[in-house]
């Protein structure tokens, strides 16, 4: 911490650092480790990242790897002026558009619904029951969504019961995000409100009692009390989940498509699998859109953590 | 004190309650369905069906998967794995998210910007191949299971949003009576924190459970391989019997593949209402007035 | 980047296996300074292998031969679990590497050359002559000439060299897929396996009448233009599958005259309710219901995932249970289609020696033992009086697994046992051997179908494509193809099989693809193509 202290020391401020180092010794002790294991474990890797402006040879290695052509940018002026760069793109915000318009309140409702359960055993019967898609391979999962949007799937009779046509849902291009979404909330549902789950029990009971009290029904207990109390792990995890607006991931999308959905569910990294031939992947092309995924990620990030910071004072940096 | 519902709060609460008995029923299908396939006989030619029960009642396949030494084994090493890695974690996670929350900190500024990075860049799997085996040493070590992933950045900011809410004037009281941030930590921020100590154990717990990439990469010897990887082996050698190699395991790998699911989830199943009691109840009354 | 990347080409993506008995002389190796050397050897472990076994050193075949030739090797397995891509990824990362490395070389990312000229392995071109005579005999010698250097073709780089030691896919049966039936049903309606397309047509309204919902199920590349070797009904109008030849010229099936007839037939099948309309989101578990619950009376499906698993589950609820592989469909009774699935003679599976080995020549001349007579019988069928015995059948020498093999005492399966003892398949050296191959297959259905669905296997080779290699540029154009056009013609073939749009929209549809790269993409093939030949004339 000592060289830390030294590049912030300017004079005058010298008797400020010592005062800080003095007051918090404690917290630069426990930052010790914390630094330690970032530095070792992620940040040393890092140099790796100039693999995306090689051209990458297993045998040769990160130190002996030849660079790209057009000054090390080759990977990326491939990947930009792609054919299906646009669509691909599109397609992938989309996607994580519904998943955020849909996917991401869907636990927090959740939630709160179960919070409303009164009896203790059927709320733990709700909850494990829930979680449980999360745990099975996605293999299976998807082979089971095949399964009920076919011709003669259970969720197509149901639909056909309802007064909807009798067709493989799966062929439908314009099914296809409504399938993907709302299966991922399916499997995801109760696993995802875990979180909110523990921070509605984190919630004041007193607060209940007193509006109680004062003559609060069950609805404005909800408004002002159970909500207010949660709101902060919602605004933070939505400003994460803007934060991986780009990250759509490709086992599912590989496993549900087929030569009608293709135009709408590629996305980023299905496209970038799909280029690698599956197995023997262009790790420096791969590496290259990861750099740019990661970039939009982080503006998306930093943006929503601004936008929250006016509006309601929360956020995550 | 009777609290009285109305009318409308009656009826949502039977529809909640039919809601959930929905939620159940739709959930907890794909793993009945597991179940079913891994105990059905001959279930080649059912797995398209929407089973309901086992067809006949055939437990070969769990023999098969249970009777691989790897697999025991394999339980050993990732229950090892498990519960000193989720500790690690949860110093780590736990000392990273409080430094973040102590606002006269002078580099807290800097280190959430540390920790943010690595959430978006990484060095990929070659370099952080390389440092692990050539720097840290960590090739055929346990470590390489333990180690890295030691704070999920992701988890941290989950665990300081919670820290954030506990109210100041709790700590204060620490510190008036002459406590240092060690004491604050220790005494009020870990008691109030339990409900989402225990999502960081279940997250964490379940992550490292699952877990079986760095397993493939840094592990050489058998008797360290967790049980993942040694799943993973049952379920390869079905995706490798394609062709003319394909016969004679094919009866009983379908059962194989619904029974190793099976296998993997229903120990960190088993945890999971040790866990649950801490959501239920407002944990922090208690801590307050205790 | 290097110019030229070697890809698959669609057969041979499939193709791990092939093979029978083809005379194998050739003398023992030449013995050249090996006593007492001793190579690191990088596998990844068979999965059924490793059931009973810690490392290939325990494997009685590699003990053997260590006996046979004095040369002890050290294997390097990844950890079970691996593929073998993210270990030979480690692997080559790490600090040293073995002298010999077996692996898939098509995974490395360029292919062989990429993998030579990165130095990852050595050409064995000055070696194979000398050192590996029994290879070179496969590759150059008369085994060569008589197979029209195809081995050589199929296992060399695109410039022509040795990578290393490849499984050679030898024999006759060279396909192992194919149109099959409920034979019990056949026998009980008192009729014949149907060969034209009236015959097929009856044999759906029978079996619609007898209550099979859908009497033909599949996935949705059976049907489609592309994928070349699965090959279905199209061979009644004389037409192939993707890219294949005529003569010297390549051909694309959607282009194709036959074709569009080929698609109006599904269609009126569709229309009569003959055809599984669920086909193009079908996958294994769909159609193995279906065949085994009596919706379905045929398929299209692999004589061991298919018929090897499908027939015994059924058989449970239905002893008399069976499926017969019927010929791929003419034009006219009593023909034979010149179209059927086909591998490679060589896939890019291989033990290449590695600059670190040193002694090149001893490590050579220690591999090439499998690809002589010997080396053969201890690869496929272990030590005689073990784990197999010769019998003279109709004058002709068979191998015979013993009990100890076909009973897999203590294992799960055959399977087991043999990998216990030997690596009989996708091992580089001889694979699938006749007698492999009847040792291993439990059904009478399914040594039959390995007979009819190999008929034409010889004619097969003058329209199958070898595997290719494209430039980069090439690839670039086949790709963007690949990704915009294929899906979109198939979209419209699709539609019109199920009947969503009429057979003329077929030629509009066709024109689009050409305007969109498929007629680049025929030329790049052909070009691959030339190249592939010219290589032959070196």
């Amino acid at each position: 911490m000592k060289e830390l202290s030294a590049k912030t020391k300017r004079p005058g401020l010298g008797a400020r650092i010592g005062d800080e180092l003095k007051r918090n010794y404690i917290l630069y002790i426990m930052a010790i480790p914390v630094i330690i294991y970032f530095v070792l474990f992620c940040y040393l890797p890092m140099f790796g990242l100039v693999i995306a402006f090689q051209d990458f040879k297993l045998a040769r290695g990160i130190f002996e790897s030849p660079w790209a052509g057009m000054h090390g940018f080759e990977n990326f002026i491939d990947f930009f002026t792609g054919k299906l760069f646009w669509p691909v793109i599109k397609n992938t915000l989309l996607i994580s558009f519904y998943e955020i318009l849909f996917s991401f309140p869907a636990p927090i409702i959740f939630a709160l619904m179960l919070n409303e359960i009164k009896n203790l055993k059927y709320k733990k019967l709700i909850q494990t029951a829930t979680y449980l898609p999360h745990f099975i391979s996605m293999v299976v999962i998807c082979s089971m969504i095949m399964r009920f949007f076919d011709e003669d799937g259970i969720i197509t009779s149901l639909i056909s019961l309802l007064g909807g046509q009798r067709k493989n849902y799966m062929i439908e291009a314009s099914a296809f995000r409504t399938i993907f979404v709302g299966s991922g909330i399916w499997q995801g549902i109760g696993w995802g409100s875990i979180i909110y789950i523990s921070a509605l029990s984190s919630i004041d009971q007193e607060l209940y009692e007193a509006a109680v009290i004062d003559g609060a029904g069950k609805w404005k207990q909800v408004i002002h009390i159970t909500i207010p109390g949660i709101a902060s792990t919602i605004v933070i995890l939505f400003i994460m989940r803007m934060g991986q607006v780009l990250s759509v991931g490709y086992e599912k999308v590989i496993l549900l498509q087929n030569s009608y959905t293709k135009a709408v569910s590629r996305v980023l990294s299905s496209y970038v699998y799909e280029r690698g031939l599956g197995e023997g992947n262009d790790i420096s092309f791969s590496s290259a859109v990861g750099i740019f995924q990661s970039f939009v990620n982080i503006l998306f990030l930093t943006l929503t953590n601004q936008i929250s910071k006016k509006i309601n004072d929360t956020s995550l940096f | 004190m009777v609290y009285k519902p109305s009318i409308g709060e009656k009826i949502f609460n039977v529809f909640n309650i039919i809601f959930m008995a929905f939620m159940i029923i739709i959930t907890i299908y794909p793993f009945w369905y597991c179940i079913t396939c891994s105990l059905s006989k001959n279930i080649v030619g059912n797995t398209a069906t929407l089973m309901l029960l086992p067809k006949g009642l055939d437990f070969a396949a769990y023999k098969t998967v249970l009777s691989d030494p790897l697999i025991l084994n394999g339980y050993k090493v990732t229950i090892f794995v498990v519960i000193v890695a989720t500790i690690v974690n949860l110093i780590m996670t736990t000392i990273a998210a409080f430094l973040l929350t102590r606002r006269d900190f002078a580099i807290r500024g800097f280190l959430t910007w540390m920790m943010l990075i690595t959430m978006y860049f990484s060095g990929g799997m070659i370099p952080t191949y390389i440092i692990y085996v050539q720097i840290l040493g960590l090739e055929n070590s346990l470590l390489a299971l333990i180690l890295p992933g030691a704070v999920s950045v992701y988890n941290m900011i989950v665990m300081r949003t919670n820290f954030d809410g506990i109210p100041k004037s709790l700590e204060e009281s620490v510190k008036v009576d002459g406590g240092n941030d060690m004491h604050v930590l220790w005494h009020i921020i870990i008691p109030l924190s339990k409900a989402v100590i225990s999502v960081m154990v279940l997250f964490y717990g379940v992550g490292h459970w699952n877990a079986w990439f760095n397993a493939l990469l840094y592990i050489k010897d058998r008797n360290k391989i967790p049980l993942q990887l040694a799943l993973r082996s049952i379920l390869i050698q079905e995706q490798l019997n394609t062709g003319a190699n394909a016969v004679d395991n094919m009866g009983i790998a379908e059962n194989i593949k619904f029974a190793t699911i099976i296998v993997a989830t229903v120990p960190i199943l088993l945890v999971y209402p040790f866990i649950q009691k801490y959501f239920v109840k407002g944990v922090m009354i208690g801590a307050v007035k205790g | 980047m290097k110019k030229v990347t070697k890809v698959i080409a669609t057969l041979s993506a499939v193709s791990m296996i092939a093979g029978s008995l083809a005379g194998c002389g050739g003398g023992k190796s030449k013995n050249a300074q090996t006593d007492g050397k001793n190579f690191t050897y990088w596998a990844t472990m068979d999965p059924n292998s490793s059931v009973s076994l810690g490392n290939y050193n325990e494997m009685m075949m590699w003990q053997e031969l260590e006996k046979r030739t004095g040369v002890h090797i050290d294997f390097i397995h990844p950890i079970e679990g691996s593929t073998g891509n993210e270990a030979f990824i480690a692997m080559m990362s790490g600090s040293e590497r073995p002298d010999m490395i077996e692996y898939n070389w098509d995974n490395y990312t360029g292919g062989p050359q990429q993998a030579l000229d990165d130095d990852v392995v050595i050409a064995l071109n000055d070696y194979i002559k000398e050192y590996a005579p029994n290879y070179y005999d496969y590759m150059e010698g008369e085994k060569g000439k008589a197979a029209d250097y195809r081995y050589k073709l199929m296992a060399t780089s695109e410039d022509g060299s040795y990578y290393g030691f490849n499984v050679l896919n030898v024999g006759e049966t060279k396909a192992f897929a194919g149109l099959y039936v409920r034979g019990d049903k056949l026998d009980e309606w008192g009729m014949e396996r149907p060969e034209t397309i009236d015959e097929w047509t009856a044999l759906f309204a029978k079996a619609k009448q007898e209550g099979f919902e859908k009497p033909f199920t599949c996935d949705s590349g059976v049907f489609s233009f592309n994928g070349a070797g699965v090959h279905s009904f199209n061979t009644a109008f004389n037409v192939g599958k993707g890219f294949y030849l005529k003569g010297d010229k390549v051909v694309f099936a959607a282009y194709e005259k036959g074709f569009k007839e080929y698609i109006a037939q599904l269609a009126d099948w569709v229309k009569a309710g003959y055809i599984d309309t669920g086909f193009v989101t079908n996958d294994a578990a769909k159609i193995e219901g279906n065949m085994a619950n009596d919706i379905s009376i045929a398929s299209y499906g692999y004589v061991g995932s298919a018929i090897g698993k499908i027939m015994p589950a059924a058989r449970a609820k239905n002893p008399k249970f069976s499926l017969v592989a019927c010929k791929f469909p003419v034009a006219n009774k009593g023909e034979v289609s010149e179209f059927q699935m086909r591998y490679n003679e060589a896939t890019s599976v291989a033990v290449g020696i590695t600059p670190e080995c040193g002694n090149y020549e001893a490590a050579i001349s220690w591999y090439d033992y499998f690809y002589g007579e010997d080396g053969m019988i201890l690869q496929l069928f272990g030590i005689e009086g073990d784990t197999f015995t010769k019998e003279e059948i109709n004058g002709e020498t068979h191998y015979i697994y013993t009990d100890k093999i076909t009973n897999h005492e203590g294992l799960n399966s055959v399977s087991e046992a043999l990998y216990k003892y030997m690596l009989p398949c996708n091992h580089p050296g001889y694979n699938q051997h006749t007698d492999y191959l009847n040792g291993y297959y439990q059904y009478d259905e399914q040594k039959e179908a390995i007979k009819v669905w190999n008929i034409a296997a010889d004619e097969a080779a003058k329209n199958v494509l070898p595997s290719l290699s494209y430039t980069e540029d090439e690839l670039e154009v086949n790709t963007n193809v690949k990704e915009v056009a294929t899906p979109a013609l198939e979209v419209a073939m699709f539609d019109i099989i199920l009947g969503k749009k009429s057979i003329d929209t077929w030629d509009a549809a066709v024109k689009e693809a050409k305007a969109n790269g498929y007629d680049d993409y025929l030329a790049n093939t052909q070009a691959a193509y030339d190249r592939f030949m010219s290589k032959l004339d070196k």
